[in-house]
């Protein structure tokens, strides 16, 4: 995966006469990835549990009529109009989750009656008009930098967790294997040090940190915890690889895929923030096929399709090559249409791949 | 017997990423000759019959198999199955919804200007279902037979679809009862009769004096003994198949006198979809304090049901009570049943028990993981450890926490699935075929175990099809036979008031 990185970001920096590799450019690259990473998360988790989402892009557009209707004609101002858009969104996951596990329809089948009535459920409320402009406070929500000067303290300071968070975990792992693994250690600090080295770079050489990331980082912070550390996460594993063995053993199945809908619900409302302040705007056209870019980051990412495999970060690291991609050929220029083809094909590959890797898991 | 060798295995070496699942096989076998090939789980036989049966393609093994004199070389099932040898797998898959016809001609259904012949498909069917006195409707779905139906179905078509000159049983009568074993004894008297080789392998040695003609013994890919003394030989056969004596264990007096666990009435379970009769029909048992009571019966009669619906797992209609350890309501969802004490070992490993794709960490964890999390958050250190110690104590091989459980043996599989009941300490452990695909070995580790757990004040309800296993582990045996419980016997029943109890034969019970 590094390894793709690296040669995508050599490939478009040669064809781009070096615009690509400028701290300007990969700062909005991390700002434009932010909306695809924040729901690819959510998905990866519905999938990781065996179901699907595919009502994404218009779950993901309604939330963001929401705001702007809050917003423009009722004068909420911007943090109750970021509270009641994820609770519009967490409404929209349990509408989801409740006809999933209540009902028992498929959630391939409820996400697209979703895909088309939450998208149909925007136009008649806005007359598919764009509704504009938002406040300057709330654009910042997408838009505003952390500055320079901050910037440099909280590299720092998540350095300094993530070295801890390392030291911590080499400790641990040498007390149940007995030896330490020192020079192991140190080349995961080099690592990150390099990683962050590197992060600086994009952002001080530009504007500071994007607030959109942020946003990226609290959720991936959070949800990677849940899925790694808790029962939740556990049972969410358990549950997309033997729903059967599952309820045998105990699980409550309708109580976690309710809670993955919500989850999902709840990242409907930030995805649906984020869009509507980094266009100042909801427009009609907002979200439009953010499902398939979120599924195909999660399975680049690792996740399987066939459920019970995959990671939160994973889906983070596909979203991030998904919009590397675009944001490359967006640089040189490369029609919209043709970009579509090549995006359709990333993901055709990608889901190649999943099955490619599946097969030979199995024979092993 | 025939002089004519029908099939030979010379010296067949197949490596899987670099290790020798079968080590330089070689045997052979007569047409109309029955040879019983037997070994522990992992000894190298079902690979080794793949081999032969083209499951695996020339040039992806060593040595070479020959057929009536010929050295065969297939590419497929396909070029084997022409050349007369056909497999019949332990894992049968049938395709329910389909019918019996369309299942038993599956790669081979008549057709008639491209489009499938309906009348020859189902003449063929019955033809091959006559060949074997099956008395079923052909363009019946194949759900509607028994599994002992659906394996004599297969095999029948396996013999007939390509004129088999050599018939491969891997484990046929491993979800058999007796009686089902002994119809199927005579059906393959008939096939020998036509001149067909058969290889048969197996697990239980008691079948081997029925059937075979010879005995191939394998150990760790080899073939470590070959006999043609069938008959009061079984010592000899265990010490080869694990390469040492098998330890003696000694019986203790039955207890059967402790405190009431897990009491049962008139308990009355009804499928979902149909208002047939009951699958469970008015049962009423007890489970005491200190002894692993033996629930006996045919496939059909009831007891898988009766498991599930005191598990609380059973969809359908459930009436009666069950009372665990003095609560009194009946568990609605297994996930009420576990905090009540109650643990069920399922029967279908594979399907409902093992976790695929998870490590045996977070496979022992499943149903206990509250037990060592705080607030949701899990201790690591704690549940590491916990399970690498219930690991340790059942005895796991290989023994480690992070491998997926689909890499450990059938034995070895079952181990994890009993220490994740184990993790959650319970009052009463059903257990549903607990040794079933499990090998010699592994198979006395778990008696050990459930003995251990009886002891140590638990009951224990072993729901088995195995009569040897019921005789041999019970301190008190159940019989079920069509929903009712027929009998009820100390330790040391005979095995055939066992089976006039589980057949319905009143007279004798």
């Amino acid at each position: 995966m590094v390894i793709v990185f690296i040669l995508l970001f050599l490939a478009f920096n040669i064809a781009s006469d070096g615009i690509f590799l400028t701290p300007r450019n990969l700062t909005l690259l991390l700002r434009q990835g932010a909306i695809v990473a924040v729901v690819a998360m959510g998905v990866s988790i519905l999938i990781i549990k065996g179901e699907i989402d595919l009502s994404i892009g218009s779950a993901v557009y309604l939330c963001g009529v929401a705001a702007a209707i809050l917003q423009l004609q009722f004068g909420v101002g911007t943090f109750g109009t970021v509270v009641a858009t994820v609770a519009v969104g967490l409404l929209l996951g349990a509408w989801q989750g409740a006809w999933t596990v209540g009902v028992q329809v498929p959630s391939f089948v409820v996400t697209l009656a979703g895909l088309l009535a939450f998208r149909g459920a925007g136009y008649y409320l806005t007359d598919a008009a764009t509704l504009a402009p938002m406040s300057e406070s709330y654009s910042a929500l997408s838009e505003g930098f952390i500055p320079p000067t901050v910037t440099y303290g909280v590299m720092a300071a998540l350095f300094a967790i993530g070295v801890l968070l390392l030291v911590l975990a080499s400790r641990s792992s040498a007390r149940e294997t007995g030896n330490a693994n020192v020079p192991l250690l140190i080349v995961k600090v080099a690592l990150l040090a390099a990683v962050a080295a590197f992060a600086t770079w994009i952002f001080v050489g530009y504007r500071g940190i994007p607030v959109a990331l942020v946003w990226v980082f609290g959720c991936g912070v959070v949800l990677w915890f849940l899925m790694t550390r808790t029962e939740f996460g556990r049972n969410a594993y358990l549950i997309g690889s033997n729903r059967e063995a599952a309820h045998l053993a105990g699980i409550s199945i309708k109580h976690h895929l309710v809670g993955g809908f919500l989850i999902m619900g709840a990242l409907y409302g930030i995805a649906g923030t984020l869009m509507t302040a980094r266009l100042s705007a909801s427009t009609p056209t907002a979200g439009l096929y953010l499902e398939l870019d979120a599924i195909a980051a999660a399975v680049i990412g690792g996740t399987s399709l066939r459920g019970g495999i995959g990671t939160v970060g994973g889906a983070i690291v596909g979203a991030a090559l998904l919009v590397t991609i675009d944001n490359g050929m967006s640089i040189l220029n490369i029609s919209s249409f043709v970009q579509m083809v090549v995006k359709g094909m990333v993901l055709l590959l990608a889901l190649a791949m999943d099955r490619a890797l599946n097969k030979r898991s199995q024979r092993g | 017997m025939g002089t004519s060798v029908a099939l030979r295995i010379d010296a067949v070496t197949k490596l899987f990423s670099g290790i020798a699942a079968v080590k330089a096989a070689s045997f052979e076998v007569a047409a109309g000759e029955t040879v019983a090939l037997i070994g522990e789980n992992g000894a190298g036989k079902s690979t080794l019959m793949k081999v032969a049966a083209g499951v695996y393609p020339a040039g992806t093994y060593e040595g070479s198999i020959w057929i009536g004199g010929k050295e065969a070389a297939f590419r497929s099932i396909r070029e084997a199955e022409n050349a007369g040898i056909v497999l019949v797998p332990q894992e049968l898959h049938v395709a329910p919804n389909l019918s019996i016809a369309e299942n038993m001609l599956m790669g081979r259904l008549p057709k008639r200007l491209g489009v499938i012949d309906r009348v020859e498909m189902r003449r063929q069917s019955r033809e091959w279902l006559d060949f074997f006195q099956l008395d079923v409707d052909a363009s019946a779905p194949a759900s509607t037979l028994s599994p002992s139906e659906q394996r004599l179905a297969m095999i029948s078509a396996a013999v007939n679809k390509s004129a088999a000159k050599v018939l491969i049983l891997d484990e046929p009568t491993a979800s058999f009862t007796e009686g089902e074993a002994l119809h199927l004894f005579e059906k393959m008297e008939q096939v020998r009769a036509a001149g067909v080789a058969t290889i048969y392998i197996t697990h239980r040695l008691d079948e081997i004096e029925t059937v075979a003609d010879r005995v191939v013994v394998m150990r760790n890919g080899e073939v470590v003994k070959e006999t043609s003394e069938v008959k009061g030989n079984r010592a000899a056969f265990v010490r080869a198949m694990i390469g040492r004596d098998p330890k003696q264990r000694e019986r203790k007096p039955a207890r059967t006198d402790g405190e009431v666990l897990l009491s049962v009435s008139s308990f009355t379970v009804r499928s979902a979809q149909s208002e047939l009769r009951p699958l469970v029909d008015d049962v009423s048992l007890t489970i005491r304090r200190g002894e692993i009571v033996g629930l006996f019966g045919l496939v059909g009669a009831g007891r898988t049901e009766l498991a599930k619906a005191v598990f609380g797992a059973w969809d359908g209609e459930v009436t009666g009570n069950v009372e665990i350890h003095g609560g009194h309501q009946r568990p609605r969802s297994p996930k009420e049943a576990i905090a009540r004490g109650l643990a069920m070992l399922t029967e279908d490993r594979k399907r409902s028990g093992l976790i695929e794709g998870q490590t045996v960490l977070a496979n022992i964890s499943a149903a206990s993981i509250s037990e060592v999390s705080s607030y949701s958050v899990i201790r690591r250190a704690e549940e590491r450890k916990r399970n690498l110690d219930l690991a340790r104590r059942l005895d796991l091989r290989p023994l480690t926490l992070t491998a997926n459980v689909e890499n450990f043996s059938g034995g070895n599989q079952q181990k994890v699935l009993l220490a994740r009941w184990l993790a959650t300490d319970p009052t009463v452990l059903i257990v549903d075929e607990p040794t079933y695909g499990v090998d010699i070995g592994a198979r006395f580790e778990l008696y050990r175990i459930l003995r251990e757990l009886a002891e140590s004040g638990r009951g224990v309800l072993m729901i088995s099809s195995d009569l040897e296993e019921i005789v041999e582990e019970s301190d008190r045996i159940l019989v079920m036979y069509k929903g009712r419980i027929t009998g009820e016997f100390p330790a040391g029943a005979t095995r055939h008031q066992l089976m006039a109890a589980a057949t319905g034969d009143a007279a004798a019970a």
